[in-house]
Formats: structure tokens, sequence, C-alpha cells
């Protein structure tokens, strides 16, 4: 077997064995890995993989909703459908690394993620690797990395499904999915098209939301070759195509107000699998434009972007490999805010990392990291991370992580380029994260129960922020600094209850205590928690099936956010319960499913002013066709 | 930043018609109130009212989510109180609420012409209001209005083409004027227009950034600009008649207190003497991050200003006694942005 495949199965048993957090094994075939982000050189994170039941009930929905119900993310939500932007850990948007495979996709003008513009029917699996470290994840992962991707499979069967959507207040979602291989080649495409009058009733003031309306359509298609047992090739292309009418805030007639986003992103991979080494090459060109539209003004910006690296993997011993890896970043950016109408920037990386294991059940690994970006002090960012089984017998087992990384980003092009604004002297951030957890997982004759809990300590520094200068100018600066804790906690249960009647549920609770130690403009927030911050969080959900009938719920409680730095309770948007209640019919090639998502119809805001749904219905039919 | 206490002088007014019945011969007058209005956040509608008592110096943060429910709106640009009627108009929602003297909401002003409201002025049954109107492609304005509205039906009745950025309204002897003012200094100038036939009678050229317009005790009409003028116009409003150069950039919001004009300018609050057109300093100085409110209680005389701090927390609101003592500080809201006084009979 060949190495690559190996390591899979290895961290697929190991991720299976020591999550707990997927309800069913991704099979074990020949999977490709070619440009992806090798989980295995982070033995000392929990790396999160949403579960199946939740991947499948917000199918439709962007991948936001997957992620907030399976962690303790927050989203800042500008209206549904609109503007989406994460709160990682108690760290801001910009400090979350969104990665599609090998590739970093935040936005480089913003330096953050809109995950209204990531469906869940563009991705084919995705993982939540909290506090990961600059040293895999690039500039900005300080709360921690989504990773995105669209693996390939060699020795699949052909297989084609179509579905369609229908939902309250003008929803409709189609989509195609097809993958499977033929000879040498495997490919897995992805089409899908949305839309939404989005006119739900606005529950505080029992008016139509108007003005909200949005429409989408995508295509992500990859192409896999194996020219020979060693070598492979992988060719992915998405395109992404957004449309929306931006939400105006509650009370607010404001009408002509646009924006369209268009993203290509592709990539080209070779891969070279050896007996103890390995070579990974692969290049892409990703674009992101932009063009905003209030009454007749317009704002547009348009970046285009090279990026290549080569990694290159070998076992300098039986039990202890080293990963060299070297990136090449070539940025342009148009822009007519920026100095001149746009900018240009190269970034370049260079990362050893080292992983291994001591003796049996005691992995490691050792990274450093080095980015060169002209004008812009960065250190280096290390990485040790450890994972023990503490104690293991068949059924039983106890495992302790450990990490500790020291991360940077990078300011943003805005940062750096807005007219007389921008300020090129700025530093990176940097931030000191420290963690460990405990995970178990036990068997009792049917039943599987897994627990973790996880405590994190991350200090972040050189903090920047657009604040208003003495001449009332508003400018980036580096200063603050916010110290970020918090316990994450995890209990998952599988339990047969009769023959074909089955019971599972999910509890995660987490506390994230994000204050603000120092600050150079505002000497009111020190002591506070960050604004969109809850302290408190919990997720739970619960599936009984029978036969082919499931019955799904999910629920989130979202604790109180601050929206102003000095924590005023009258600014604070007041705690939650948000109930979705779904029932499904699966055969071998249809489901058929039905939800009720905010049951309860309760009146919530995940931003100050802008107004979110009450209970509303979905309806989904899919069917899937074999071919032989 | 518009004030207007013609409800006062009603009120004064009615208090001396009543006074005049009885024997009490000394009459004396308290601030009973005064209202914080906060502009809120931009795009995040959480514009507040706050109630303060000069007395105890309590403070509710949020007296009309008291009195209603939720905020007033999305930013709250400026504040007319009118026969005990409170217009706030709301920039961002674009619309105007209409609130009685306790805050209870008695009515909205909103049509789909209504785009992004600067200011209003009442006389008699006919509101005036500043309308910007829509951006073009650089996100200048190109279509500024007046518009007039019936407040018997609150609906749009005549519409009035002006200069660009009209800020602040004032009406004098049955004539609005107007303050216009680009934030690129490239439009600063006042319109004055004829209410009888709603024309643009006259317009003047002023130094950049002409904001409030007031009216001193003799009725003469002045206007701040923001580059460090203080104008007055003739009475027939027809050219200006002093022109006072400050040493500084001046605060677009200004107060009149009996033969004063006062200003908050160079971290100190100053005031014009409009008896012989000179300036002094009170000798008070106030440090602020980011000044955005100034008024003079008319009876105490004590100063309260806005400081609207980084634009996203809590700005300050500051009280100085007439002597100069620090009263009270204390975050009110987001964007302190306008001051108005209850006054009443203390007796």
């Amino acid at each position: 077997m060949r190495l690559g495949t190996l390591f899979l199965l290895l961290w697929f048993t190991n991720g299976l064995i020591a999550q707990g957090h997927q309800d069913s094994i991704p099979v074990l075939e020949e999977i490709s890995v070619q440009g992806s982000f090798e989980k295995q050189f982070l033995p000392g994170n929990t790396i999160i993989l949403p579960k199946i039941k939740t991947l499948n009930f917000y199918n439709g929905d962007n991948i936001s909703e997957i992620l907030r119900q399976n962690s303790s993310i927050y989203f800042k939500e500008y209206g549904n459908g609109m503007l989406t932007t994460i709160s990682f850990r108690g760290t801001n948007a910009s400090q979350t690394a969104v990665l599609w495979e090998n590739f970093n996709i935040n936005s480089f003008t913003l330096g953050q993620t809109d995950f209204s513009l990531l469906p869940s029917q563009a991705i084919s699996e995705i993982s939540i690797i909290p506090g990961s470290g600059s040293s895999m994840g690039g500039s900005g992962a300080f709360g921690g990395a989504v990773l995105l991707e669209n693996p390939l499979s060699f020795n699949s069967r052909n297989k084609l499904s179509i579905g369609q959507q229908i939902g309250s207040f003008g929803q409709l979602n189609s989509y195609l999915n097809a993958n499977g291989s033929v000879g040498k080649w495997a490919y897995d495409t992805k089409i899908y098209w949305g839309k939404a009058e989005n006119d739900f009733e606005i529950l505080q003031t029992g008016e139509k939301q108007e003005n909200a309306s949005f429409e989408r359509w995508g295509v992500n298609q990859s192409i896999g070759y194996k020219i020979n047992n060693a070598e492979k090739l992988k060719l992915a292309i998405w395109y992404n195509d957004n449309f929306r009418e931006i939400q105006p805030s509650i009370g607010s007639t404001r009408d002509i107000n646009k924006q369209s986003d268009y993203n290509v992103r592709t990539y080209l991979n070779y891969e070279r699998i050896g007996e103890k080494s390995s070579l990974n090459i692969g290049s892409g060109y990703f674009m992101d434009e932009m063009d905003y539209q209030l009454d007749q003004a317009i704002s547009y910006y348009k970046v285009d972007r090279w990026e290549s690296f080569t990694d290159y993997k070998f076992y300098y011993s039986s039990k202890h490999q080293v990963k060299l890896s070297g990136r090449y970043n070539y940025i342009n950016a148009k822009n007519q805010n920026y100095d001149g109408g746009g900018a240009i920037e190269e970034r370049y990386s260079l990362a050893a990392l080292f992983e291994g294991k001591i003796w049996k059940g005691m992995d490691y690994a050792v990274h450093f990291r080095q980015q060169l970006v002209p004008g812009v002090n960065i250190p280096i960012s290390p990485y040790i991370g450890i994972s023990n089984q503490m104690w293991g017998t068949e059924n039983h087992r106890l495992y302790l992580k450990l990490n500790t990384s020291y991360n940077y980003r990078l300011p943003t092009l805005n940062d750096r380029f807005w007219n007389e604004d921008g300020n090129p002297r700025l530093n990176s951030e940097t931030a000191w994260n420290k963690e460990f957890s405990i995970q178990s997982n036990h068997k009792w004759d049917k039943t599987n129960a897994n627990f973790s809990v996880t405590a994190y300590h991350n200090e972040v520094d050189n903090w920047i922020q657009w604040v208003p200068d003495e001449n009332n100018q508003w400018r980036p600066q580096n200063i603050k600094q916010v110290l970020a804790k918090g316990i994450e906690t995890q209990l998952g249960i599988q339990l047969p209850l009769a023959n074909d009647f089955k019971f599972e549920t999910d509890l995660q609770y987490s506390f994230t205590q994000s204050i603000v130690t120092a600050s150079e403009n505002n000497q009111r927030e020190v002591g506070n928690q960050l604004i969109y911050t809850p302290l408190h969080k919990a997720n739970f959900s619960a599936s009984i099936s029978w036969k082919r009938f499931s019955l799904d719920t999910f629920q989130q409680l979202t604790g109180r956010v601050f929206t102003t730095p000095s924590n005023s309770e009258v600014f604070a948007l007041q705690p939650f319960l948000l109930s979705d209640l779904g029932l499904s019919w699966k055969s071998s090639n249809w489901l058929l499913s039905t939800k009720v998502k905010n049951l309860f119809n309760t009146e919530y805001y995940l931003y100050s002013g802008y107004a979110m749904p009450g209970r509303n219905y979905q309806f989904n039919i899919t069917h899937t066709f074999n071919i032989k | 930043m518009t004030k207007n206490y013609s409800n006062l002088l009603v009120l004064f007014s009615l208090l001396f018609i009543f006074s005049a019945c009885e024997d009490s011969e000394d009459i004396n007058f308290k601030t009973a109130g005064v209202y914080i209005f906060h502009e809120g956040g931009f795009g995040s509608n959480n514009a507040t009212i706050g109630s303060y008592d000069p007395e105890t110096l309590e403070y509710n943060p949020n007296l009309y989510g008291g009195q209603n429910s939720g905020f007033v709106g999305d930013v709250q640009q400026n504040i007319l109180v009118d026969n005990g009627t409170i217009y706030s108009v709301l920039n961002g929602s674009n619309s105007i609420e209409i609130m009685g003297s306790n805050l209870k909401s008695e009515g909205e002003i909103s049509f789909p012409e209504l785009d992004k409201p600067r200011d209003i002025a009442v006389a008699g049954n006919l509101a005036y209001i500043a309308n910007w109107g829509p951006y073009d492609q650089n996100f200048s304005l190109f279509a500024s209005e007046i518009f007039v509205v019936d407040l018997s039906t609150n609906s749009l009745i005549e519409r009035i083409e002006v200069q660009e950025y009209p800020e602040h309204l004032f009406i004098k002897n049955n004539q609005l004027i107007v303050s216009h003012s680009s934030f690129d200094g490239s439009i600063s100038e006042i319109s004055i227009i004829n209410l009888n036939n709603l024309q643009v009678e006259q317009t003047i050229a002023l130094p950049n950034g002409p904001q409030e317009i007031v009216e001193d005790e003799n009725g003469s009409i002045w206007i701040v600009c923001t580059s460090g003028s203080l104008i007055q116009l003739n009475a027939s409003l027809t050219s200006i008649e002093n022109r006072i150069d400050l040493d500084g950039e001046v605060l677009g919001d200004i107060d009149v207190d009996g033969n004063s004009i006062y200003f908050y300018s160079a971290n100190e609050i100053s005031f014009l003497n409009t008896a012989d057109n000179t300036v002094s300093n009170t000798g008070i100085e106030v440090e602020m991050q980011t000044p955005y409110a100034f008024a003079v209680d008319p009876v105490s005389g004590d100063f309260y200003l806005g400081d609207a701090l980084d634009y996203s927390s809590e700005g300050l609101m500051i009280r100085y006694s007439n002597e100069g003592e620090l009263l009270d500080m204390f975050p009110s809201g987001i964007i302190p942005t306008q001051f108005t006084f209850n006054i009443e009979r203390d007796r």
C-alpha cells in the first residue's frame, strides 16, 4: 500500500477513534490526497468533522450553518443570506483562515471570508481546525482554520445525484453532483443554483422584509488523472456567482443597494509518492471580484492572485518524517480606493514540518514557518503538538493532546494601500496560543460514547484596528492586545434502541472569554469582552431513526453578545435559542425531507439592527442514479 | 444639531400669563430634564434618546426604548422640538420619527422620495425637510431637494430643487434658510427660500463648512462655518452683515444664551458677545477625542458636550458649570449628537 493512502488510513482510523465527532466512517477507498491539507501534522489539535446528519440537514444552506452547529463558532450575519463573518474562539473575522484544499481563500482586500458566498453544495468535506496555528494554516489562523475539500477517488463507482429544494419566502435550490472514476480518470462535478425572494416577516415590526433577495449559482469541477501508480494530476475549477440586494436595517426603506460577487478558484496539482518520499507541486489562479452599487454609486474591486507551492516530504527514519514547503503568492489588486487604483504584493514562505511517533500512542509534530512580505515585519511561526494515548483497552480509550504555537496575521491590502489612509508600515498581528484537550471514547455493547474537553489560552498582540486619528482620518493601527481563553466540551452518544431503531445525540458547550487587555485608542474597552463574542454557546442535536425514517432536531443556544466596546447592556443582543426540526426518508436512490427552521418563531439578531426570519419551512427531494 | 427653543418660548409665555394671575412675585425656572440624542452606529439601527436629571445626576440611557420598543432608528441625524412635538430626522432609516415630549411615538414621516434626510423645520402645519437624495457614481450628490410635507397627513406636497448637500434649516420671516456643506468644501453656501412661492431667492457663498443656523436675542441670523467663522446675515437675509473669523476650526454646533453665542473651538468653550461682536474665552478647557455635540442649558447656563470617541463605542456626555466646574461625565450612547432641555417652573 502506498504511503499516502496508509497515512490517510491511519488518520481516518485515528480520527474515528479519537474524534468521535463523525458518525459515519468515510469509506476507506483509495483516496487521492492531492493538494489536501495534511492533518496528521497536527496531532495536538482536536479536529472537528461535522456530523453527516448535520451536513445532510443543512445541505441547501451556506457552510456557516454547518460550522456553527458543530463548534463554538459564532457568525455575524447582516441579515438573512447577507454578509456573514466568522468569530472563532474570541477572535475577529480576519483571524480565522479559510482554506480550500491547500490555498487560503480569505478575501485579500478585507482579510476575511464572507460565508454567504460558500454554499455547502460546492464542497465535499468540511473540517474545523480550532487553533491550528499559522505554521500550517498560513496568515491569520488565530482562532483556527476552516478547511474545505473536494477529494477525488480513482476507484469509485459513478454516481449522479440531482436534488431540488423549495422553501418559505421564495427559496429555491437545485443541485447536481456527479462523481466517480473511469479508467485512469476520476472526476467530481458539483453544480448548484439557488435563489430566495427573502421577503420574510420581520418579527419586530410585523412588516415584510424588502430588498433582500439573492440569487447564486456555481460549478465546482475536479478532474484527476493517474499517470501511474506513483504519479497523479489533479485539476480543479470552482466558479461562484452571487447576486444580492443588500438587506437594509430594520425600519429602513433604502432600496437601490446591490452587490455582485464573482469568484474563480482553480489549481493544477502534481503528486508523486515514492517509497520514502513524496513530492507535491501545485499552482493556482484565484480571482475575487466585487461590484457594489448604492443608488448610482459603484464600489468595485478585483483581486487576481497566482499562488504556487512545492512540498517535499520524506521519512528520515521509520517513524519520523519531515515536510519541506515553499510557497509563492503574487497578488494584483484593482481597487479605485487604492493609491494609483491598485496594488501589487508578493509573498513568500518557507516551512519545515516534522512529524512522527515517539512511542506507540505518542505522536508529535514540530513546525517552523517564515513568511516574507516586503515592508511587513513577520515573526517566525513555530508549532509544537503532541497526542498521547494515556489509556486504552479495546472499548475504552483516553487521549491527551497538547499544542502551542506562535502565529501571525498579515495586514490586509486595504490596511496597507487604502488611499492616504492605509498604513504600509503596519506590523503583522501576532498570537501565542496554548491548548490542551482530553478525549475519551467508549463502547459498551452497541452503545458508543465520546467525550472531549479542550482548554485554550490565546494572547493576541499588535491587533490591527481602523480608528480615527487626530485629523479624524480613519487609519489602521497596531493598537490592541486581546486575551482569548476558553473551554470547549463535547459529548456524543450513539445508542441502538432496538432493531431498526437508533438514537444518537450530541451536545456541545463552549465558554469563550475574550478580553481586551490593552488599547491605545480606547481605555474604556480594556477589561471588556470583545464585541460579537458570546461568553456562552451550546449546541444540541438529537436524531431518532427507524428503518428509513429519521427525525432530527438541532438546537443552538447563543448567549448575549455585546455590540459596543464599552459592553453596554442597552445595545447588547439578547440570548436566544434556535430550534430546527426535520423528518426525512431515505432509500438507496431517493431522499425526501421536510424541515421546520426556527421552530419556535424566535426573534433573534446576529448583527445589531438586521432582521432574521422566524419560523420557515423547506422541502427537499434528491434522486441518485448509480451508473455502472 | 439644530436646537429650537420655540416650545420653551411658548412655555415661558404661558407661565408668564399664568403667573400674572397669581400673587406670587418670584417666578423661577429649572431644568427638569435633559434629553440626550444619539446617532447610533451607522447601519446598526440603534439610535437612542437618553434622559438625564441634572439635579440627581440620574441617567436613563434608553428612555425612547422604554416608552416605545426597540430603538429610534438608524442614524439620528437631527432633532427639532416644536410646540412640544419632537421630530427626529433618521438619515439611515430614511424617515422622520414624531414623538411627544415624553418620547412616546406619535407618527412617522416616510415616503419613497425621502432619501438620506438631514434636517427638518416646521411652520404651522407644514414641515420642510432637507433631503440629500441619491448618490452619483462617485458617491457625490446630484439631486438634493427640500421637501414640503403636510403634517396633517405626513405626505409630500411640494419639492424644491436646491444646491447639493443641504445640511441645516431655519425659518425666519417666512423664509427658509438652508446651509449647504459638502465634505470636500467645494460647496459652502446658504440658500434663502421664499416660503410664499417656494422659490430660491438668494444664494450666498460662505467660508468652508457652514452648519448650524441660530437666531440671537436681537433677531439676527448667525451661521457657524466649521473652518472657523461665525457669519451674521443682514436683516433682509440678502447678504453677509458680519464675518467673525476665529483662531481655528470650530464645532458646527453652537448655542445662544442671552447676548452670547457659545461655541467650542480649540478645546475651549468661547463665546461671541452679540452686542459688540467681540469674542472671549470662558477659560473652560475640555479635551475631547471626537467633539460632536454642544449646548448650553438655558436656565442654569451649564455646558453640555458630546464626545463621539471612535464612533462605535458609547460616546461621552460631559457637563460643566458655567464657572468651569466639571459636574458630570459618563458614557451616554453611541455618538451623542444633540441635547434638549425640559424647562419647568420651579417654586
